[in-house]
């Protein structure tokens, strides 16, 4: 671990004094008690608050569209995805960025920590797959996040530099969830459903985290005409999400933050398993595995099926 | 001051009777959350081991989405009709802690004053507030670095978890009545100092985290200076921070169309949208994130000190704990009060 | 209690068509008796509501001397303002006000007066101008400079014959270079340029100006040197409203609510202020 930062550190100072990025988006910590959190980096000096440990969650992905010239990001495996999604669709230039790609085993997710590991996490090593928190061993499974469980690119499909060994791909154990989903009738998932979105505050965190939403104007702000109204009605939130996911088919690379950013603890990435699902058996499609690939809803074959048009 | 102990098993049946004539509000369980929720008809068990709710209870007053009034069309024009707010019994908040209790406060001068807001009014309108010291406070919290503490509130009752018995002290004449019910016990001695202990291993556990000193007037000086952007730059201007602050109050108004007429509804809405001030010629005078940020924290430390007397910050830290990329408000006050020192 | 947020009931008793895109909609209250009670000063603003559509801020156009009714000039630019539009007359408008303060009418009396509007930012001053002119006597020399992009753009065509061919005050009228046709026998000008010209004295003189943002900085930079000091340069603010009294917590400049405390500021206010408008 403190290999791959020191690394990680020095390749930074390399392109920030070689001037092959103007800016460097990593994870950094003010303090070390902190949790890493999205910085940038402009100059050589405050290199040294970037750091890399197994807390480093956030899609840095997103940033790329706030930043100008050359820009230099971590990722990780499942973040390269959507960067590479991004690229696709043209709205960054692959020869602007340059990936600092991390082989991933994993990130923990606090709220699966006691006390969100406020206390703890201090005093947490990581060996192999047994996590210590606070002097009590625990599986790394039991303590990181869902979506890591399942990752199926660890390691960065597309990097300029890779860090860290070499992680094998998880078995894909698509989701009992989904399954679960799927083998309920349109009541009972729609009773489900309803008994979270009612807790949705539509803080819009889930919009303003994902790296594909991206549009100047959402269709979720429009007022003419006002499509979703600001009321925070069942019927509102149903289609708020559901216009949010349909927009990203296709595109999103099931990097978790909306699950993640969401302060209701939404089960989001369940509606993004089956979106995933959805797409790979209709078009064979995954999104963000290829720099070649044309986003799939925005492309068109003789050989689509179009059994979905009547 | 009336002090009451009461064992913990008998809080249901307190909340029980308590509910045949107030609409009650507890912390309950919600897959993993706890959340404030009215207790009737509802069969869910009130939970009073937790650190704070996810979501302060404001909107029991200042509900996310409030329908001012109803219209429908008719053959001459439009008929409004205000909407029914029933209010059979009024409301009680159960185990409130004190720094959502301060946030109150705040609301009762915003939603009064020349215009008299009656929604809120109505709703607070002979309103309990039983609040919950904070035994051991989250490590997220610092409600004595903004002038509040987690053992003392402007409420009707003040309990105190002792582990087996709950200690109860009454500060006003309402809560006393309510001390009165025959599961409160009279407080002896022993209880008395096992409060004691609990109050001050609590307050002791609370660290100074920003130099409250002179901190309107520090964050005044502060509008041009350079590290707005710098600082704001990872938040990504999502509202949880707002909707989650016990002392966020604007909101939108807007209509909602349905078949043959509609309502006027008011939404809470965020200073960190662009919308919230985008004009309809497309002007925006705070179209930029960092302006944004930055009217945030004037709201808080000094237009709302300036205006109404009071800090629009309680210390929960609920939007550092649920900030998706770590915005932290006490880092960004450190940052201004070190910034302003340094130019001295 | 009373609900703050529930309007009155107006119906559209006229709709003048001013520009290609602005309308004067003249409303009374459908409760007769409200017709007589009313009243409001010159500066105050309302919310006015399409329901179904939902409220925006317009300043009442027309003179508190004129009773029994107000008007608003409305500019077709977004939801609601598009709602307004499409209005006929005898259609139900909802109505909450009259807010905010007002141009300092008192203070202005035994002075001489000087208006420089642009576009539509004459519709505040239109309410004061009627004012001042219904109470002729309690003012001193009045001079108008109103200026538009062009012909076509200049509000109340009508009413600005009239004061042009009054005796008792001067009119100018100007439009922006190429905004001109043959048959103009107004200024050619930007309003700053035609203010620089006119050169009124700021002897015992108040200005007070509304208009799009670039006409007032350079008309306020122009009265500077002139030797207008802030406090007698008065002007009212435009902003994203809601509530429309002080509790929706958009519309602040500083400290300052523009409903609450302004919609009208004096300049020596607005230069104490953060530049956030």
């Amino acid at each position: 671990m403190i290999n791959i930062q020191d690394e990680l550190r020095a390749k930074a100072k390399e392109l920030l004094k070689k001037k092959k990025v103007n800016v460097l988006i990593g994870y950094g910590s003010l303090n070390e008690n902190d949790l890493p959190k999205p910085i940038f980096i402009r100059e050589e000096k405050d290199v040294d608050m970037l750091v890399w440990n197994p807390f480093c969650i956030n899609n840095l992905g997103k940033y790329l569209l706030k930043e100008r010239g050359k820009i230099g990001i971590v990722a990780k495996g499942c973040d390269v995805r959507s960067i590479i999604g991004l690229i696709q669709e043209h709205k960054i230039k692959r020869e602007n960025i340059v990936i600092l790609g991390i082989r991933c085993p994993g990130i923990i997710d606090i709220r699966k920590l006691p006390d969100k590991g406020n206390a703890t996490r201090l005093h947490m090593e990581r060996k192999n797959n047994v996590v210590m928190v606070g002097g009590k061993k625990m599986q790394f499974e039991e303590v990181c996040y869902d979506k890591c469980l399942t990752c199926k690119y660890p390691s960065p499909i597309e990097a300029d530099f890779r860090f860290g060994e070499e992680v094998k791909a998880r078995k894909e154990n698509e989701g009992d969830s989904v399954s679960k989903l799927e083998s309920m009738n349109i009541e009972e998932r729609l009773k489900y459903w309803d008994a979270r979105f009612e807790k949705c505050i539509r803080c819009t965190a889930c919009r303003e985290i994902c790296p594909f939403c991206y549009c100047e104007r959402c269709i979720l702000d429009e007022t003419i005409p006002a499509w979703v109204s600001r009321s925070t009605d069942l019927s509102d939130t149903r289609l708020f999400h559901m216009i949010r996911f349909l927009h990203v088919a296709g595109r999103c690379v099931d990097c978790g933050e909306c699950e993640r950013a969401c302060p209701m603890e939404l089960p989001l990435r369940k509606i993004v398993k089956m979106i995933e699902k959805d797409i790979k058996e209709m078009f064979d499609f995954e999104p963000g595995t290829s720099l070649e690939d044309i986003p799939v809803l925005a492309q068109y074959n003789i050989e689509d099926r179009e059994d979905f048009i009547r | 001051m009336t002090e009451k102990v009461i064992s913990r098993e008998k809080i249901q049946d307190l909340l029980k009777k308590l509910g045949e004539s107030y609409n009650v509000f507890a912390p309950v369980q919600d897959e993993g959350k706890v959340l404030f929720m009215s207790l009737e008809n509802s069969s869910r068990d009130v939970v009073l081991e937790f650190k704070n709710a996810l979501k302060p209870p404001k909107e029991v007053f200042f509900p996310q989405t409030d329908i001012l009034f109803t219209f429908m069309k008719t053959t001459d024009g439009v008929r409004s009709e205000d909407a029914q707010r029933k209010k059979s019994k009024p409301n009680l908040i159960f185990a409130i802690r004190p720094c959502d209790v301060q946030a109150l406060q705040l609301f009762d001068k915003v939603f009064s004053g020349d215009y008299q807001d009656s929604l809120y009014l109505e709703r607070r309108e002979d309103s309990i507030i039983i609040s919950m010291v904070c035994s051991e406070p989250q490590e997220t919290c610092f409600c004595t670095s903004v002038g509040g503490s987690p053992v003392t509130a402007e409420a009707d009752i003040i309990l105190t978890d002792l582990g087996d018995q709950i200690f109860a002290s009454g500060l006003t004449e309402s809560g006393e009545k309510i001390l009165e019910d025959r599961n409160f016990k009279t407080a002896t001695r022993e209880f008395m100092d096992k409060k004691k202990e609990a109050h001050s291993r609590a307050e002791g556990s609370m660290k100074e985290v920003f130099n409250m000193n002179k901190i309107s007037e520090i964050i005044g000086k502060s509008f041009e200076k350079p590290f707005w952007n710098d600082i704001s730059r990872r938040c990504i201007n999502c509202y949880t921070c707002t909707f989650l602050c016990p002392t966020c109050h604007c909101f939108d108004i807007t209509d909602v169309k349905r078949k043959g007429g509609g309502e006027r509804i008011k939404t809470w809405d965020s200073c960190m949208s662009p919308l919230f001030t985008l004009h309809a010629s497309g002007h925006n005078p705070r179209g930029e994130e960092y302006s944004r940020w930055r009217q945030r924290l004037f709201h808080k430390f000094k237009y709302l000190p300036d205006n109404l007397g009071l800090l629009g910050c309680v210390g929960c830290g609920r939007c550092l704990d649920t900030c998706p990329t770590g915005m932290d408000i006490r880092e960004i006050l450190n940052i201004v009060i070190s910034e302003d020192k340094t130019k001295e | 209690m009373n609900n703050i947020y529930t309007p009155d009931i107006m119906k559209v008793e006229e709709i003048k068509q001013e520009t290609s895109d602005i309308k004067t909609f003249k409303l009374i209250f459908d409760d007769k008796s409200k017709n007589k009670e009313f009243t409001f000063k010159a500066g105050q603003f309302c919310q006015l509501g399409v329901f179904g559509e939902g409220e925006a801020t317009f300043c009442i156009a027309s003179s508190p001397t004129r009773k029994g009714y107000i008007e608003c000039s409305i500019k077709e630019v977004g939801k609601v303002t598009r709602a307004f539009h499409e209005l006929q007359v005898g259609d139900t408008v909802g109505f909450r006000g009259p807010y905010g303060n007002w141009f300092p009418i008192d203070t202005m009396k035994k002075k001489n007066i000087i208006f420089v509007g642009g576009g539509i930012g004459l519709a505040p001053l239109r309410s004061l101008i009627w004012n001042c002119l219904d109470l002729r006597k309690d003012f001193k020399d009045i001079l108008i400079l109103y200026g538009a992009r062009s012909i076509s753009d200049l509000v109340y065509k009508d009413e600005l014959k009239e004061w042009e061919e009054r005796k008792d005050i001067q009119f100018v009228k100007t439009v922006d270079p190429g905004g001109e046709d043959k048959d103009w026998d107004g200024e050619i000008g930007f309003v700053p340029t035609i203010l620089r010209e006119i050169k009124p004295s700021p002897k015992n003189a108040i200005v007070v100006t509304c208009g799009p943002p670039i006409m007032i900085k350079f008309s306020v930079q122009a009265l500077d040197a002139m030797g207008f000091t802030p406090e007698r340069i008065v002007t009212t603010l435009e902003m994203r409203m809601k509530c429309g009294i002080g509790k929706c917590g958009r519309c602040n400049i500083g400290n300052l609510y523009v409903c609450k405390d302004g919609p009208v500021f004096s300049y020596d206010q607005l230069f104490t202020l953060p530049d956030e408008y």
